[in-house]
Formats: structure tokens, C-alpha cells, sequence
């Protein structure tokens, strides 16, 4: 069972393995090596394409920016989006069952669709070039709002009931009994909403053009576009923009260890 | 489902209403600015001859662009494209997503290095994953290689109109199932440990647990990667864009990549946002038709 | 919970820090001083954008809009952003997002193929007014042809830009052919094929190398229409809107026919340096690849004749331009500015950056590394054979359908067939949208 598990887990992070050891390869073995399992094995492993990398663009800095928008918007959506999901499983809200279809309709919506005008709407509040352009649209997300949802309807009515019969206020029971519980799912949706906005490319690039907010996936463009192309810097400027998402993993993965244990509801 | 039982008091019926208005009212404002004010205009948009570079000669021409849509043949293959993405990828992907939670969902020194080699996919740059498949699946790749050792001759995969939308599902499903994978296991998480106590006394094994423990707890968790995933797949843009830009012969074309086609790169606004809304339509109608199908197999199900 | 906090609270806090502390990171190719506003209201202040380029044009651009801002302190001063092109057309949907909001800048920098598309569109404004004869006399033709439209004189480029056959010399050597270095001798289209079958040998050396981009970007286009043009042919009506009896003309069909041929010759799911690790023969490719060279494949040993032709020899053309957008209220201090990027000595000076042609001949006079082999091979396309890409308003859609066409002919399909569809597609969107 673990050599097989082992084998698939090889599957997975072979990308990724790929990804690091290019970065530290001499340009020319990049592309040569490619047709073999020499693509994984470094043999004269260096930091130039790094130096060069760090030197062509300022990575660091829009990694900086990236983190900071989308600290923003992960940040007041769990608060946001987790209070609505909790009203719509467990509170009476006036029309429920027509706020959850609308709320899973809009989950459908391809962004590509609407950036025209909601790129009107944000330069209407003045916002062009400006840091809210990037997190205000994404704060409000149907997608948390319903994994709230289902998650929060897990929970048995009887464990509320049992607070409100103790004399806790619904807001109480929600902050003292639901949150303690939720953890995991708290932990979840902030990797997942971490990682989907770390992607963001093409809003990012129309409407924060200044220097002083650009994101990092716009910054890694540079590589890709201006000449010289070179694939170890890809791949060390690649490297570095997974960093930050590999150490927001390694410490919220923790809450999923933690989970069985502490979690469990127990009577 | 929240239930009226006897011994509540009136008061907290009416905070759970009032605190039910206030909970949701931060999300429904922002919603409403940032997503649905937008949806409203692009609606308005596809009654209009709109060129995007020529504001001013915004034109409008009635049901034109909608009359427009159901005779063009591109429309119609992306239809079928993305239908085809969707039906193929919603069991594998899922199917492949609980696999690795439920491979992973132990505790044992490892696990924590599995679950993030899982995951790793998701985080890796789109761009790092296209350039290595596209390794992969070319003539002189590694899964054509292993294919000529078991006897079967080199496939063309990308390169090929009957084999692109495959090579690409195969990739996405695999790609993308780190993403609910941990979905998976935050639900495994919220399944009560006296649960699996209580059935290990009375003789269960593992197998008997799954059916009768895990799956049950997972209900809702299965039921909204289900339809999460139905969702995504129909926004299906990112890998055929980057990998085959639509091709070989618009066999990978997806609806939202010819979305962003007309309206961006083609410039005119009110064709893009009249396919925009049909297609809105058509998955609202989807959704609702899942959503009662999988509510109402809430209590039958396992 | 209490922890999921503490964790959030530290992660903005790292946050914040990082994005102070390095604040200052790498050198940028753009402007730090765009938020300044002038303090007097006879300082105008231009704003500038452009695509960002390689990190020597760049510096080099930088510098000569530095000179002009000092040159004209106290009276214009130039603002300029540097933005990603993005992997397609990226800037492009910048552009078009801008003119919803009425928020083009004063001066911007186009493809050239986008310029009569733009000047159509009434979001740049002509620049007669401003430009004297004498001033476009010094421009080669096809950067005179690409900036006008009906009439009317609207972008200046200041760097020209060609596609030919690049090859592996030691390959070529080798199989004992002699690629031509005068144009009067370059290889018609038999020539070119019989080259490319007698140098490929399977599953070892491919005849051919082109650089695939599935179509997604401006590359199919601009590569191989010179097949259609030099076949006397076009992939677009006059007025730039009809593509019925053009793209799918016998002339067209020929042409992309022997497209195909060669392209058989070619790995498709090529590496990029297949050429320069011996394993492809020929390349077709563009000026660019010179610096490439020279830099990073020093060891390299290579040549390059003049793009292969039918009837009539042709080459490709069209680089970045200058153009002033119409929302401008700063017409003349704009194209003061334009002027003096484009003027002998800064064509001069970005083309050494760039390792590109002039657009200048007075600038040829002065960069005489453009007489000698291999670069000459080069400057003769640009002032004999270089056609720009056809000029319509349509012209997004023409370039999209063309290339995905050109995709699919690489790969196999029927070259009528797909050229048909092609026609039916752009033809279908011109009746949508430009009548």
C-alpha cells in the first residue's frame, strides 16, 4: 500500500521536482535533458539563473504586492463568506432556498465574461491603478459561501439546540461552538482561496499597470515575453513565486492532522 | 435541515432571523456591486452592435446577436467541446479526488509530505505543467515510449482533432483533483472518530466502514464536489488556451475560451456577452436541475 | 480558531514587511515617477505606454526618454509605463479596456498591423499635421505603408523587423548546399524544398524547425503569409473586407500547400533550441534570433539566406510603432515626443539594443554592421522585398482565423478545405461588425 501510494505521490510532484531542478540547471541541459529521466537529475547544479532572475525583475517586491492583496482578500472573505454560509445552513433567512440557487448560479459565471464591465464599475469608484481594484471583487466568493454551506449543515441542529437551551445567544453558539468545530474548513478554504487568486493573471494586468502594485504573475510575463528567453530563469522565477504558496500549505495543512482528534464532535 | 421543534423560544426565532439578515448582507452587497451589477450590464450589452474600441458607435440591434449565436458553427462545436469536457472529466476527476483523500486521510508520519505531494499540481505554475505534458504527450515522449513497450504505435494526442479534448482531460482530471482532494478531506475530518470507534466494535471492516460510515458522512461534501466540479469544468480555459490554443480544428475550443475570443481579441462586446448569457442560462438550468436531483437524493443516497 | 488568527495576523505582518523592507528589490524597466503631477500647468505632462521589451531595449528606451525629458524640462515632460505584453495579446486588451474608460494615454506604442485597425477605430489621430515630407522621406517603405491609412499618415515605428531561412551551418555544410547571399540568387520555393528533403533524415535531423504557437498569438500570421504574397496572392480584399476569393484564392491554396510540404520536414512539438542542438537543419525565424544567438549560443555556427518565394520574392514586416491616441488633448507636444524617439540617432541607438533593422535609412548609413553577411542578407529584405501585414479594420479577427488555419495546415488538413472555413468566419464577422 505505501509503494503505492508512493508511486502516485511521484506522479504528482514530478511537475513540480521538474520545476526546482530546471531552475538550478545550466540553460543548455534544460531542453537537452528533456527526453530522459535526466530532466530530474542535476549534475552541475547553480544559482546564476536566480541572480539572474532577481536581477531582470523584481520578484521579491510583487511577490510582496501579491501577498498583500490577496492576504486582503482571503482574510475578509473567510469573515464574509463564512457568516453568510452559516446563515443560509442554519439561520432563517427570508427566501433561503432562492438566495442558495442564485448564489450557485453566480458561482457559474466565467470571470471572462464580465471583466469589461465590471472594469467600468471599479474605474466609476475611482479605483483604476489603485490596490482595490485588485482584492474588493473577490472578497464576496459563492463558491466559499457554498463550501461554508455544506459544511455547516454537517453540523447536528442538536449541538446548537443544546447551546441555545443553555442560554447562548445564536451569535455566541456560532462563535463558541461553530468555529471551534470548523477549523479544517476554515483551513481549506484558505489555501484554496489563496492558491486560485495567486493565479490571477489577466485583471491583475488591466487594471494595476503601475509598478508600485504589480502582482507577481504579471512580473513573471516579463520572462516569457522580453527577450532573452531564457528557461532557467523561468524556472527559478517560477520557483520563487511557489514559495509562498508552498509555506501557506505547510502551515495550514496542520488543521487537517489536528483534524480526527480534536474535531470530532463528541456528544 | 434546521428544523421548528418545540421549547424554542420565541426571541431566538427572531434573532435567528434578524442575525440571518446581518450575516449575509456584507456578502449579498459585494455580490451585488461586483458580480451582478456586471451581469446586468453585459445582459444590456448583447442587444448591441458593441465594438469595443468604438464606444461611441454603440449600435442597438434588437435579438440580432442572439439569432447570430444559434447559426454560428463555432458556437455550436464549442457547445459540443465543452459538454464533452464536462461529461468526461465530473467522474474522473471526482472519482480520482476522494481516491487520494481517502489513500491519504491516515495518520502516519508520512501522510503530511503525500498530501502536499498531492496538492502540488494546483500550485505549480499552469505554465510548468503545459510544457511538461507537452513533453509528455509528443511523439518522442515518455507516454508514447511506454505505449511502444507495451506494443501499441506512437499517438499523436495534441496534435490530433480525435485525441486532443481526451489528452487534455486526462491532464486537467489530473491536475485538478489535488483541489478537492483536500475538500475531501476537511469533510473526513468533520466525520465524528466515535463513529468509526462504534463501528470497529461491532466488527466492521474497512471496506464495510467506507460504505457505511464514510460515504454517509461525506454526503454533503460528495454532493457539492459534484456539482463544484460540473461548474468548473463548464469554465474550462486555462489548458486548451495555453497547450492547443483551441485546436487541432477547433476540437478544443471551449464556450468561455470563444467568450474571450470575440470580446477581447475580436473586440465586439455585445456578441461575446450575448453568448455569455445563454450559456449563464443554460448552466443555471443545470445546476438547478442537479441540485434538486442531488437534494432529493439526500436521505437514499448510500 | 484562536490559532488560525494568530496564524492570519502573522501572515499580513510578513506581508507588510516584505513589501516594505524590499521595496527597493531589482531594477525595473519602468518608471517610478509616474505619480508626480506637475506643479505648474504649463508643464505638460505626456503619458506614455508601451510593451516592454528585452531588458537591453528597455535601458535604451529609458535613456532616450530621459534625454527628451531633459531637452524639453520645464515645458513637456514624458510619463511612461512599461507593460507586459502578456504570452498573446495581453496589451492589446489593456488597450481596449482603456478606451471604454476613456483612459488611453497621450502617447502608445502599437503592432504595426493594429495600426490601421486603430486608426479605423478613431482611438489614434493622424500625425500629417506634424510629420514633414522630408522627415517620412527617410523611412523605408513598407513603415510609411503599414502607418497609413486611407490617406492619412497615423504611427511611426522606429525599428523594422524580417522573417528568413536561418540554418545550422555545419548541417548544411555537411549535405554540401550553398544557400544563396545575394537576392537576385534567392531560392524559389523548389529550391527551398529540395534543401530541406535532402538535409532531413529521420528520426535524427529534421529538415525543418518552426517555432509552433498553436495560433494563439500574432506568430502564424506573420511567419508564413509571405508564401501567400510571393504566390502574387492575399488573404484580404483591397478594402480589407472581404476574405472570400482572397484567402481561399487558387494563388492562397498553392501557396499554403507548399507550406504544408515543408512543414512535413518539421517536429511540430519542436523544443526550442532543436537547431541549435544540430537536431532540425533550417529555421524560419526572425530578426531577433541574431542577439539570441550571439549571446547565448556563441559556439553556434550559422547562416541565413532570404525568405523562399513563388513568383515574386517577398518578406515580412511590421514592428512596434508610434501613433497618438485621439483622446489627447497634447497632439503636438505627443508627437514632439515621437519625433525625437524616432529621430537618425535614437533609431540608432534602439537598434543597437535590440539587435534589430532601422527603420531609418539614414540610420543604415550609420550602423554599417548591416552591410556585412549575415545581417546583410537582412537589410536587403527590409529595402527590397518587406511587405506589411494587410491593413483592415478587421484585422483581429483576420490574423486569429488565419493562424489557427495556418495551425491546422502545419498539421494536416485539407489546405482548400480549412482555408474555406476561414473565409466563412471572417466574412461572417465582418457582417457583424464592420458594416
Amino acid at each position: 500500500m505505501f509503494i503505492f501510494t508512493l508511486l502516485i505521490f511521484l506522479l504528482f510532484i514530478s511537475p513540480l521536482l521538474w520545476m526546482i531542478i530546471s531552475s538550478i540547471k545550466p540553460e543548455q541541459n534544460i531542453f537537452k535533458d528533456m527526453n530522459s529521466l535526466k530532466a530530474f537529475i542535476v549534475i552541475n547544479p547553480t544559482l546564476k539563473n536566480y541572480l539572474s532572475a532577481l536581477s531582470r525583475v523584481a520578484i521579491l517586491r510583487y511577490i510582496g504586492n501579491s501577498l498583500l492583496y490577496i492576504a486582503i482578500i482571503t482574510i475578509m472573505g473567510l469573515i464574509i463568506n463564512s457568516l453568510c454560509g452559516y446563515a443560509l445552513a442554519k439561520l432563517r433567512v427570508p427566501g433561503r432556498k432562492y438566495i442558495i440557487i442564485i448564489i450557485i448560479s453566480l458561482i457559474i459565471i466565467p470571470f471572462e465574461s464580465i471583466i469589461l464591465p465590471l472594469y467600468l464599475i471599479i474605474n466609476a469608484f475611482g479605483w483604476a491603478n489603485r490596490l482595490p481594484a485588485l482584492f474588493m471583487p473577490f472578497i464576496a466568493n459563492c463558491f466559499n459561501i457554498y463550501l461554508f454551506r455544506q459544511f455547516f449543515l454537517g453540523i447536528p441542529d442538536e449541538l446548537e439546540e443544546a447551546a441555545g437551551i443553555d442560554g447562548a445567544s445564536v451569535l455566541q453558539t456560532f462563535i463558541t461552538i461553530i468555529l471551534p468545530i470548523s477549523k479544517t474548513v476554515f483551513a481549506t478554504v484558505f489555501i484554496l482561496t489563496f492558491v486560485t487568486h495567486w493565479g490571477d493573471f489577466m485583471w491583475p494586468l488591466i487594471v494595476a499597470s503601475d509598478d508600485s502594485i504589480r502582482t507577481i504573475q504579471v512580473g513573471l510575463q516579463f520572462f516569457f515575453t522580453d527577450p532573452p528567453i531564457l528557461y532557467g530563469d523561468i524556472m527559478a522565477g517560477l520557483t520563487f513565486s511557489t514559495i509562498p504558496l508552498a509555506v501557506i500549505f505547510l502551515i495550514f495543512q496542520k488543521y487537517y492532522v489536528e483534524g480526527i482528534s480534536t474535531s470530532g464532535i463528541k456528544g | 435541515m434546521s428544523s421548528r421543534r418545540p421549547g424554542y423560544s420565541l426571541g431566538r426565532e427572531k434573532e435567528k432571523v434578524l442575525l440571518g439578515i446581518i450575516f449575509i448582507l456584507p456578502a449579498i452587497m459585494l455580490l451585488f456591486a461586483f458580480l451582478i451589477l456586471p451581469i446586468f450590464l453585459a445582459f444590456d450589452y448583447s442587444f448591441f452592435s458593441y465594438n469595443i474600441l468604438m464606444p461611441h458607435k454603440k449600435e442597438f440591434i434588437g435579438l440580432s446577436n442572439y439569432t447570430d449565436i444559434l447559426k454560428d458553427r463555432t458556437f455550436w462545436n464549442a457547445m459540443k467541446n465543452t459538454f464533452y469536457f464536462v461529461i468526461l472529466i465530473v467522474p474522473y476527476q471526482s472519482a480520482l479526488a476522494l481516491f487520494l483523500a481517502l489513500l491519504i486521510n491516515r495518520k502516519t508520519k508520512a501522510t503530511s509530505i503525500f498530501r502536499i505531494g498531492f496538492f502540488s499540481p494546483v500550485i505549480t505554475s499552469i505554465v510548468v505543467i503545459s510544457i511538461l505534458w507537452t513533453f509528455l504527450y509528443s511523439k518522442e515522449g515518455l507516454i508514447n515510449n511506454f505505449l511502444g513497450f507495451i506494443g501499441i504505435p506512437p499517438q499523436a494526442f495534441l496534435t490530433s482533432e480525435d485525441q486532443a479534448m481526451n489528452a487534455i482531460i486526462f491532464m486537467s482530471g489530473w491536475q485538478m483533483s489535488g483541489y478537492f482532494m483536500m475538500v475531501f478531506l476537511a469533510g473526513l475530518k468533520e466525520i465524528p472518530a466515535m463513529l468509526y470507534e462504534a463501528s470497529s466494535i461491532d466488527g466492521a471492516n474497512k471496506i464495510q466502514q467506507l460504505r457505511h460510515v464514510t460515504l454517509p458522512g461525506l454526503v454533503h461534501v460528495i454532493k457539492f464536489v459534484i456539482l463544484m466540479t460540473t461548474i468548473q469544468a463548464f469554465k474550462l480555459f486555462q489548458q486548451p488556451f495555453i497547450m492547443t490554443g483551441g485546436g487541432p480544428n477547433g476540437s478544443t475550443e471551449t464556450v468561455v475560451q470563444l467568450i474571450y475570443k470575440e470580446g477581447f481579441q475580436y473586440r465586439n462586446a455585445g456578441y461575446s456577452s450575448a453568448i455569455a448569457i445563454i450559456f449563464f442560462v443554460l448552466i443555471i438550468v443545470i445546476s438547478i436541475i442537479m441540485q434538486k436531483f442531488l437534494e432529493e437524493n439526500e436521505s437514499s443516497t448510500f | 480558531m484562536k490559532k488560525i488568527m494568530k496564524h492570519l495576523v502573522m501572515l499580513l505582518m510578513v506581508t507588510a514587511f516584505i513589501v516594505n523592507a524590499v521595496g527597493c528589490g531589482a531594477e525595473q524597466p519602468s518608471n517610478d515617477n509616474t505619480k508626480e503631477t506637475t506643479e505648474e500647468n504649463k508643464n505638460v505632462v505626456l503619458k506614455v505606454w508601451l510593451p516592454s521589451h528585452s531588458d537591453s531595449e528597455n535601458k535604451a528606451l529609458k535613456e532616450i526618454f530621459e534625454e527628451f525629458n531633459t531637452s524639453t524640462e520645464g515645458r513637456v515632460k514624458a510619463e511612461y509605463e512599461f507593460i507586459p505584453r502578456g504570452n498573446t495579446f495581453a496589451y492589446e486588451d489593456k488597450v481596449s479596456a482603456a478606451v471604454t474608460s476613456n483612459s488611453l494615454p497621450d502617447v502608445l506604442m502599437m503592432d504595426g498591423p493594429n495600426i490601421s485597425n486603430y486608426a479605423y477605430s478613431g482611438i489614434i489621430q493622424s500625425m500629417d499635421e506634424y510629420l514633414s515630407d522630408e522627415e517620412l522621406s527617410d523611412f523605408v517603405d513598407s513603415v510609411i505603408n503599414q502607418g497609413t491609412y486611407e490617406g492619412k499618415f497615423y504611427a511611426l515605428a522606429p525599428s523594422e523587423s524580417s522573417v528568413a531561412l536561418f540554418y545550422n551551418k555545419k548541417i548544411i555544410d555537411a549535405a554540401g548546399i550553398k544557400p544563396p547571399t545575394k537576392l537576385e540568387n534567392a531560392w524559389t520555393w523548389e529550391e527551398f524544398l529540395e534543401a530541406v528533403k535532402k538535409v532531413h533524415k529521420d528520426g535524427e535531423v529534421y529538415g525543418l524547425n518552426i517555432h509552433p504557437d498553436y495560433g494563439t498569438g500574432e506568430w502564424m500570421t506573420y511567419m508564413p503569409t509571405p508564401f501567400v504574397w510571393s504566390n502574387n496572392g492575399s488573404i484580404i480584399s483591397e478594402d480589407g473586407l472581404k476574405a472570400d476569393g482572397y484567402i481561399n484564392s487558387p494563388e492562397a491554396v498553392e501557396a499554403m500547400k507548399v507550406f504544408q510540404e515543408a512543414c512535413k520536414y518539421a517536429n511540430w512539438q519542436a523544443t526550442p533550441i532543436e537547431l541549435e542542438e544540430g537536431r532540425a537543419a533550417f529555421t524560419i525565424s526572425g530578426t531577433w534570433i541574431i542577439p539570441n544567438w550571439e549571446n547565448n549560443y556563441p559556439d553556434l555556427e550559422w547562416g541565413v539566406t532570404f525568405y523562399p518565394y513563388g513568383k515574386t520574392p517577398t518578406s515580412p514586416s511590421g514592428d512596434w510603432s508610434w501613433g497618438v491616441s485621439a483622446q489627447s488633448s497634447h497632439a503636438k507636444e505627443a508627437a514632439e515626443f515621437i519625433t525625437f524617439i524616432t529621430n537618425t540617432k535614437n533609431v540608432v541607438k534602439f537598434c543597437q539594443a535590440a539587435g534589430k533593422p532601422p527603420a531609418r535609412k539614414s540610420s543604415f548609413e550609420i550602423m554599417s554592421e548591416w552591410d556585412e553577411y549575415p545581417r546583410s542578407v537582412l537589410k536587403q529584405q527590409v529595402l527590397s522585398t518587406a511587405r506589411p501585414r494587410p491593413k483592415t479594420p478587421a484585422y483581429p479577427v483576420v490574423t486569429q482565423e488565419f493562424a489557427s488555419a495556418a495551425v491546422d495546415i502545419v498539421l494536416g488538413a485539407d489546405v482548400q478545405e480549412r482555408l474555406n472555413q476561414a473565409a466563412e468566419k471572417i466574412d461572417e464577422n465582418i457582417r457583424r461588425n464592420y458594416k
